[in-house]
């Protein structure tokens, strides 16, 4: 049978919601700095914060508990980066679909919820598939600016620099997972808080 | 009013935390429990606020009652209209950031009407004093005022009953006098107040029943009258802190003063005295390091903070620093070594910079799970800055071994306890053959018996020649074994 | 008698950064935002916000500055900006209108507001949760990072670079260690503090969607309509 969330699991996800955005604010910022690799920046990131993701499973595995962290964080960072409906959108429908996963082998098995975090990790993409939505809204806005723009733009919006940015994610937030894994047991278990 | 009928509590089917528990505590009484660390004070305290089967979970026997209801039929949050519980740490039991709405937190869950709530909060706020408080970012207060208002918080939901664990254990003396008297008030106003406590001097003239406890059980019931009559070397054996007042029993050197300077008008004979005195001559460690501060400076946020024009250190002795908090204590032993930029660090003549100091001085923090990074105590050891000469294997199991942790060796740094976590910071500071050795607060929350031991590592510091500094408000500790005493003001 | 303070609730100035969003990105042409980029900056205005105006009005010259300068950039910087510069130029209106939401309201309102329309207590408690402990997170950090320089183990870009797996291992678990402990501590003080019991929560302070919330929004709203329909012409 599974567990309720109670009021100690909330506040569980508060914090690790708090600890998870902040690093994921802080890798996207410093990745986001070249906007080559700005697509890119979503799998660097997922490689630092399966640790985080591995533990609160670990600690707080029940019924709902990954959807309201990742509607806690997909929210907040939606509204932090511009309200696009396609944000949440994107980024709710992955959460669901991470919380299902894990669910079905209630949150105990490394396997699916390595899985579950590798759908988790892609709720970035809400903020690429918008630029995708907007490609011929922002091709139009800079024809003003000359052709070097719309060139460039044209180069980074395109589909396999998504498929290639949703492979990349995918791959590191296996990795980030494994990491996961291997601090836990190295450290939490043995602390006695994982 | 609470009735405790043969309670015992054990997490597993092991070793029970309390046991053989009959406790009757009237309306309006102040009960001081004391007792050695791990003795079952805790425990109490929890079965009462009904943390204790509901959060932490566990086998609870017998019947715990408050007004003649049996508190097993109800919740944490029903208890809690009664119940009201003050912790330890002033840093974890806050809710919101701003302390008004922290203020209110209990009243509010209790769904009362505004104007209630409103006139609570002046009741509140003038009971504590808090108009310099109200309507302010709780990160910036300090210790002593978070507590403040963490006490405030729980009394705003005007529970019957206060039970308070170990409250004063990170506050300055002038702090836990107005502690005191809030105390009093508390007790004047009928609530019914239990408190957990190893100071116990603070509470001597406002407790009116004392209950030690040994070993989960409660060994004997003192009045307060009684209680107070115990003779010192009775009150260490039973494990306890003074029961009066301490003061500082040698001399209180000024930090802007030239005082300081008492050992420049020692002769050279006499300091080597003071230093064979405290060092162990067969020490792996040099222990002839002289470490002086002229002209230190330290400014923040346009306000002066630290001045200090001259102070001199010796290889094995201990030196007190005291003061108020806010007057630069923290700030001093982050400049010393080398966490912030400052300059005017000496040792044995040659200027010393950040980096080297990095490496020269340790702090052994108030919270030591910021300090612990490897897997086993062993590797932790061995972390300092990649040391792998030959035998350093050996070298610190020799030292783990001085201080008690070598059946310890392989196991993971977190998982030890607090007593533990301080003694292995002291090892890698030992190990990697530091010049000082800078401890803030090393017995906040101790009993006697982990106080003397605190006091023995302190000696064993001084004796392999390092100059060990302890910030502290811990009078009885510092007359126990720091040699001078410097007092920090604004 | 007293000055009546006009207060919004902090539900319509977050549907307002949710709504500007839709001029924002779906007409092209950049003069249709100004009303709305006023709207914002007068409500500042409004709550003495002087230097949000100014840092605002920085941000907005900096960029137009840099999109006139275009044509005699390099082509290098053009290729990495440019994108950038674009999206920014988008994002403006939300930017001030999220300025006045976290200006002129604390997260505890937001909470109010949101308990005022029942939402369940597991959105409330981790939101207030996770912005309670940001402040923590960073003193927790700088006091890690201060032990790991006492170690010879600094927490900068060129150990990341280095050693990135090991430093992050640092940072993580004396961090995590130290937030699962305050978080457990926390429970049991707001436990005993009466969350989560039965009663609905109620507050000293006056968060209310009131009549000129409601005027807010549908002004909002049918200017939105007003300046597609305009574009259109």
């Amino acid at each position: 049978m599974k567990e309720k969330m109670e009021i100690k699991d909330l506040i569980s996800v508060g914090i690790f919601g708090a600890i998870y955005l902040a690093i994921f604010m802080i890798s996207i910022t410093v990745v986001g700095m070249v906007p080559k690799i700005y697509f890119f920046a979503g799998a660097v990131s997922s490689l630092f914060l399966g640790t985080i993701y591995m533990l609160f499973v670990s600690r707080t595995g029940k019924k709902y508990s990954i959807l309201m962290m990742g509607v806690l964080i997909v929210t907040i960072m939606g509204l932090m980066m511009g309200g696009l409906w396609t944000v949440f959108v994107f980024g709710y429908g992955v959460v669901i679909i991470a919380e299902i996963i894990a669910s079905i082998g209630n949150y105990k098995s490394f396997k699916l919820n390595t899985l579950s975090y590798m759908v988790f990790a892609l709720f970035p993409f809400g903020v690429y598939s918008a630029f995708w939505v907007m490609k011929d809204q922002m091709l139009e806005m800079s024809k003003p600016y000359g052709d070097i723009y719309v060139t460039t733009l044209e180069k980074l919006i395109n589909p396999t620099t998504l498929i290639y940015a949703i492979i990349a994610t995918l791959i590191c937030a296996m990795i980030g997972s494994l990491i996961g894994k291997k601090i836990l047991k190295k450290h939490f278990e043995k602390a006695g808080i994982a | 009013m609470i009735e405790f009928n043969d309670v015992s509590f054990s997490y597993n089917k092991n070793e029970k935390c309390v046991k053989n528990i009959n406790l009757q505590i009237k309306s309006g009484e102040f009960i001081l429990l004391s007792g050695k660390s791990g003795c079952g004070k805790s425990t109490l305290l929890n079965i009462i606020s009904g943390i204790i089967p509901k959060h932490i979970k566990g086998e609870l026997l017998g019947k715990v009652t408050i007004d003649e209801k049996d508190i097993s039929k109800m919740t944490i949050q029903d208890i809690s209209r009664s119940v009201g519980s003050v912790f330890q740490n002033p840093k974890s039991q806050f809710f919101h950031l701003n302390t008004s709405d922290e203020v209110l937190f209990s009243a509010s869950n209790k769904g009362l009407e505004k104007e209630e709530l409103s006139k609570r909060f002046s009741n509140i706020v003038k009971l504590f004093s808090l108009e310099k408080l109200i309507d302010r970012n709780i990160f910036d207060l300090s210790g002593g005022e978070k507590q403040k208002i963490a006490c405030a918080s729980t009394c705003a939901g005007y529970p019957k009953i206060l039970v308070f664990d170990e409250p004063s254990s990170n506050l300055d003396h002038e702090t836990i006098n107005e502690y005191s008297d809030i105390l009093r008030e508390l007790k004047r106003q009928g609530y019914t107040i239990i408190i957990a406590e190893h100071r116990l001097y603070y509470l001597m003239d406002i407790c009116d029943k004392v209950i030690y406890m040994e070993n989960g059980e409660i060994k004997k019931k003192y009045k307060k009258d009684e209680f107070v009559l115990i003779t010192d070397d009775d009150r260490k054996k039973l494990g306890l802190r003074a029961v009066k007042t301490v003061e500082i029993d040698r001399k209180i050197s000024d930090i802007n003063s030239f005082d300081n300077q008492l050992y420049n008008n020692i002769s050279d004979d006499e300091k080597t005295d003071i230093h064979l005195k405290n060092i162990n001559q067969n020490s792996k460690n040099k222990c002839n390091n002289r470490v002086e501060i002229k002209d230190l400076k330290y400014n923040y946020a346009k306000k002066e903070i630290l001045d200090i024009k001259y102070m001199n250190m010796l290889s094995g002795e201990s030196i007190a620093i005291i003061g108020r908090n806010g007057t630069g204590k923290s700030t001093f032993a982050k400049c010393l070594c080398g966490l912030k930029k400052s300059n005017g660090i000496y040792i044995n003549g040659k200027k010393c910079k950040e980096k080297e100091r990095n490496k020269k001085f340790n702090l052994v923090m108030q919270d030591v799970n910021h300090q612990l990074f490897t897997e086993t105590v062993l590797d932790e050891m061995l972390l300092d800055f990649n040391k792998k000469e030959k035998n350093s294997k050996e070298y610190a199991e020799e030292i783990l071994s001085e201080l008690d942790l070598l059946d310890f060796k392989d196991r993971h740094p977190l998982a030890l306890s607090g007593g533990q976590k301080q003694r292995l910071i002291v090892g890698t500071t030992i190990i990697a053959e530091r010049n000082i050795c800078i401890l803030d607060e090393p017995t906040s929350g101790l009993d006697y018996e982990h106080m003397e031991k605190v006091s023995e590592l302190i000696n064993k510091l001084k004796s392999k020649g390092i100059i060990v500094i302890i910030i502290s408000h811990d009078y009885e500790f510092i007359n126990m074994c720091c040699d001078r005493v410097i007092k920090f003001m604004k | 008698m007293e000055k009546v303070k006009l207060k919004l609730d902090p539900k319509t100035k977050i549907l307002m950064c949710i709504l500007v969003n839709i001029p924002a990105y779906g007409i092209a042409n950049k003069n249709f935002l100004l009303p709305f980029i006023f709207i914002a900056l007068g409500m500042l205005f409004y709550n003495k916000l002087y230097r949000q105006i100014m840092n605002y009005l920085i941000i907005y010259s900096f960029l137009n500055i840099i999109k006139l300068l275009t044509p005699i950039l390099p082509t290098v910087l053009v290729h990495m900006f440019g994108t950038l510069i674009i999206s920014f130029e988008m994002f403006l209106p939300f930017i001030a209108y999220g300025m006045v939401l976290i200006k002129t309201s604390s997260i505890n309102e937001v909470a109010i507001s949101l308990d005022n329309i029942n939402a369940p207590n597991f959105i409330i408690i981790p939101l207030l949760v996770l912005f309670r402990f940001f402040p923590t997170i960073r003193e927790e950090k700088n006091a890690i990072s201060e032990s790991m320089k006492l170690r010879g183990v600094n927490f900068g870009f060129k150990n990341f670079i280095i050693h990135p797996y090991r430093t992050m291992e640092f940072m993580y678990v004396p961090m995590l260690f130290v937030l699962v402990k305050t978080g457990e501590e926390l429970t049991v003080a707001s436990l005993t503090r009466g969350l989560g019991g039965e009663e609905k929560r109620t507050y000293i302070k006056d968060v209310k969607f009131k009549f000129i919330d409601v005027l807010a929004i549908s002004l909002f709203i049918l200017l939105i309509w007003i300046c597609f329909k305009m574009k259109g012409m």
